[in-house]
């Protein structure tokens, strides 16, 4: 069974709870390659997005696809745009561990969403495009080809750092973030306590 | 002591077991459940978080969430207090839920958008 990258869901979770006025699937894929960018040049691996020049920035197609199975399994809101909601800060919490494990990647984002949180998505995308270096190719994003990838964390090879979950946090993570299943263990918590067992 | 464990099943895992696991593999997880041992039990690793109490085996594409009560007593003080508590047989395992893996973030939605039925 191929695996679901519960890091970036978390990532852009963390991201979303942090930005108060939310963001549109641009604004969050830009603090996101910033976060990328941040970590390869520390030969690190944070998020594992590919990110592709796209004419808005640098972009993936999976940002549309994580942040709208967010929203459909209410860890975010969606109204034109993504904003926190109260269970995005009941799951950070529920995690907490986690975050602490791995505090020198979220310290990095941390800085990042402070340092740019006044920025909408054209100051970001501005911003980005300024740089002179960037990407795995270091050169400016106009350099870069249309479609071509700019960072593809799965090609950095024997990296320092990197944000993947264990066994026993991915299935807690998954758990976690799929309220059905959270419904049905509690049913099965409050049977328990009840003593309502059945033969089979 | 590596012998299997006595298993209580909630309701709720029978409910969640007939709509998970198809008729024909059915038998096979009980079997494979009746014959967990305490080596087994040993073996597997909690999960985190607000799970921790928990530990898990996956059958297929189904995973199977179980409490083994000496733990629970020992290790989390007792932290369900459930009413058939026994400190004598806490050597038994409560089969608590199923639920298949990884379905919830592999779609590709977009939300309040319906599908139109009229194709005309």
């Amino acid at each position: 069974m191929n695996r679901v990258n519960y890091e970036d869901l978390i990532l852009d979770l963390y991201l979303l709870n942090k930005l108060e006025k939310g963001g549109g699937r641009k604004r969050v894929a830009k603090f996101i390659f910033l976060l990328e960018e941040d970590m390869l040049l520390k030969k690190s691996i944070g998020p594992h997005y590919n990110m592709i020049k796209c004419q808005m920035g640098p972009y993936n197609q999976k940002f549309q696809r994580n942040l709208d199975n967010l929203a459909e399994n209410t860890y975010i809101k969606y109204s034109n745009r993504y904003y926190k909601n109260e269970t995005t800060g009941v799951f950070l919490k529920q995690i907490d561990d986690l975050i602490q494990e791995n505090s020198n990647l979220f310290n990095i984002f941390d800085n990042i969403i402070d340092e740019f949180q006044g920025f909408n998505g054209d100051d970001l995308a501005k911003y980005i495009y300024d740089l002179p270096h960037i990407g795995i190719k270091r050169q400016s994003f106009y350099e870069y080809e249309e479609f071509e990838s700019i960072i593809d964390p799965r090609n950095i090879s024997n990296p320092k750092y990197k944000f993947e979950l264990d066994e026993d946090w991915y299935d807690t993570v998954e758990i976690l973030l799929n309220p059905k299943i959270l419904q049905n263990i509690q049913k099965g918590i409050k049977d328990c306590i009840t003593a309502n067992f059945v033969q089979l | 002591m590596s012998g299997t464990l006595p298993i209580a099943y909630t309701e709720d895992f029978k409910n969640n077991f007939k709509i998970y696991v198809k008729k024909n593999k059915r038998k096979n997880v009980i079997y494979e459940l009746n014959h967990i041992t305490l080596i087994d039990v040993k073996r597997i690793t909690n999960l985190k978080g607000p799970l921790k109490f928990f530990k898990r085996i996956t059958y297929g594409s189904s995973r199977i969430l179980f409490l083994y009560c000496r733990q629970c007593f020992e290790e989390f003080a007792k932290y369900f207090n459930c009413e058939q508590c026994d400190t004598n047989s806490l050597d038994q395992l409560i089969i608590l839920d199923i639920h298949p893996r990884g379905t919830a973030y592999r779609k590709t939605i977009k939300p309040g958008f319906k599908f139109s039925t009229n194709w005309r």
